[in-house]
């Protein structure tokens, strides 16, 4: 059990739905579509990165960090403006550009894509695209490396890469379905390599890779493709075997979370752990995933109190993890129980980065295909 | 957490919606509907409110259902007087467009053999899924009819923009006691997902297709 180190409050009346974190900086992302950074220490310094004009506001559809141009976070709103900020240049995003489209979900690969999904009006779309095009702030429809619009019922909601494997995209709707598109194939009859049939709404859908992916380091030796896991909004989790034409693996299902692990709801999924929590017992849990299976969870004390908490991002090396909940609070945890190496760590940063000189990182040479 | 309606009130206004359905009878089965109204809850904000309710008998009866099976399903769905579609009907589809919106708009809902299952994008490409229709797995072990009542007796429920919604628990041909069950299981389970529970729910309204509507809370 850890008790939270730090918290401050951002927000009397919006929720705290979004949470990226950096070396430096907790990026959050509140339900009236602003964005604010925070030092890691949680002191109250704010700077307001964007802030929705009054009558346009817009909730946030996600933020998240660019594993391929660093120092980079991109966020995209229910109206389908996709930001690029960069961390160190307050205020000011990099770089802007419409889509046009009523984005429900977003996400970011570890190869330089960004893939977002819409509502269903009526057709629910997936459109795939470069990140440095995005970056170059204006956007023709021939930015698009990839569009599927025919393989889903519902809105889309959730839409994960694979960690490793940068053709691959897994992506969850309200009708219940995780399809699994190869975006080498642009034919939408052909794209969809695999689909899962979850019966309900589905919630977050992602990879369980038994390697650690918190590092970036990719490793495109023997693919390890993991499983597919899929989460509904009535928190029933199941894991799928993926590739496995012969049927050897069987399905596994966890069932209601709920009752499987005697919480009240499930946050979230971030780097092979899942948060759960209970709002009337007050208590919070981070759940890691090891070979697949469910392993010995820390129990977050307090939890955000009678809040729910919607967004988690796991920081320095596992050792630290921040939340963010409906109190308008984003707190930070020690996982490890010594309570110096946050400080250590921060200390141990801003050191490299006097030493570095904050030059830039050298872009990646990672070509998307 | 303990419920906020009891059967015995649910068992009331059940009466009357099952009277007023007598009164005046109509050309077609009519469907009772539960209505939710939510409070003190922001779909902008709030977690999404959707999901299935799996109920202990099938709501809509005239479901129609399509199995498509390997050899051994194909049989046991023949057993079961419910249709079926081998690999080789699929094949010949051929990835149609035309031909797959057809069947899916044939069927209500359809099941496949688990074995069968992972080819069905590769053989029918996104259609079934675009009309909502892509199948449930059923394996070897389980039960076929089984699982075509499972499929038949599972209802959907969505809260899009609006603060209310709707599910269809049952039709007015069901015993009074049948129909009292479901709307006190889908009522509990509905409010077992809301984060403030029975304080987040406004109203408990049920009615028939044509008939009036009663509050239940």
């Amino acid at each position: 059990m850890v008790s939270a180190k730090a918290s401050l409050k951002l927000s009397e009346t919006e929720y705290i739905s979004h949470l990226v974190s950096f070396p430096e900086y907790v990026i959050t992302g509140l339900t009236d579509g602003s964005i604010l950074s925070v030092p890691v220490t949680l002191e109250s310094k704010l700077t307001t990165i964007s802030k929705p004009i009054t009558g346009q506001q817009a909730p946030l559809a996600n933020l998240l960090a660019l594993p391929t141009i660093p120092h980079s976070f991109i966020s995209c709103d229910t109206k389908g403006k996709l930001k690029i900020h960069d961390v160190r240049q307050k205020s000011s995003q990099v770089s802007a550009v419409e889509t046009g489209l009523a984005v429900t979900a977003c996400g970011v690969s570890n190869f330089g894509h960004v893939a977002v999904g819409t509502e269903a009006s009526p057709d629910a779309q997936i459109h795939v695209f470069d990140v440095r095009k995005l970056q170059t702030g204006t956007k023709d429809s021939s930015d698009t490396i990839v569009k599927y619009v025919d393989s889903h019922n519902d809105d889309v909601t959730d839409l994960q890469f694979h960690p490793t494997q940068k053709n691959l995209l897994a992506s969850g709707s309200t009708d219940g379905v995780v399809n699994l598109f190869d975006l080498k194939i642009s034919n939408e009859d052909d794209a969809v390599v695999e689909a899962f049939n979850h019966q309900a709404s589905i919630h977050r859908t992602g990879f369980f890779i038994n390697e650690s992916i918190t590092s970036l380091q990719i490793s495109e030796k023997t693919p390890n493709l993991g499983k597919l896991f899929a989460l509904s909004h009535m928190e029933t989790l199941t894991v799928y075997p993926l590739f496995d034409e012969d049927n050897k693996e069987k399905l596994e299902e966890f069932g209601d979370l709920r009752e499987a692990w005697k919480c009240q709801y499930v946050c979230d999924f971030q780097k092979q752990h899942f948060l759960i929590g209970s709002n009337d017992e007050n208590w919070a849990k981070l759940v890691p995933i090891i070979d697949n299976s469910p392993g010995d969870g820390i129990i977050l004390e307090g939890g955000h109190g009678s809040d729910v908490i919607r967004c988690f991002d796991i920081w320095n090396l596992s050792k630290s993890c921040f939340t963010g909940g409906e109190d308008g609070c984003v707190k930070l945890w020690d996982l490890t129980g010594d309570f110096d190496q946050v400080s250590k760590f921060a200390k141990s940063v801003s050191k490299e980065k006097k030493h570095k000189g904050g030059k830039a990182v050298k872009k990646s040479k990672r070509a998307p295909y | 957490m303990s419920s906020k309606i009891t059967t015995a009130g649910v068992r009331e206004e059940v009466r009357k919606v099952l009277a007023h359905s007598n009164e005046k009878k109509r050309n077609f089965l009519e469907t009772i509907e539960l209505q939710v109204g939510l409070k003190n809850y922001d779909p902008q904000r709030d977690k999404r409110f959707s999901g299935t309710i799996k109920l202990p008998a099938v709501p809509r009866p005239n479901m129609t259902i399509c199995v498509f099976g390997d050899a051994v399903d194909c049989d046991r769905a023949k057993g079961a007087g419910v249709d079926s579609m081998s690999v080789e009907d699929l094949k010949k589809l051929n990835k149609n467009k035309k031909l797959i919106k057809k069947l899916a708009k044939k069927y209500n809902a359809f099941v496949a053999s688990e074995a069968l299952i992972k080819q069905i994008p590769r053989l029918l490409g996104p259609g079934l899924s675009k009309a909502g229709k892509f199948p449930t797995p059923v394996s070897h072990n389980e039960d076929l009819v089984t699982k075509i009542n499972d499929v038949k007796s599972t209802i959907r429920f969505q809260l899009k923009k609006v603060l209310c919604l709707a599910v269809s628990i049952g039709h007015v041909e069901m015993e009074e006691d049948q129909i009292v069950q479901h709307i006190m299981l889908a009522s509990n389970f509905l409010v077992s997902l809301l984060k403030k529970h029975w304080q987040n729910v406004g109203s408990l309204v049920i009615k028939s297709s044509m008939g009036p509507a009663f509050r239940v809370y």
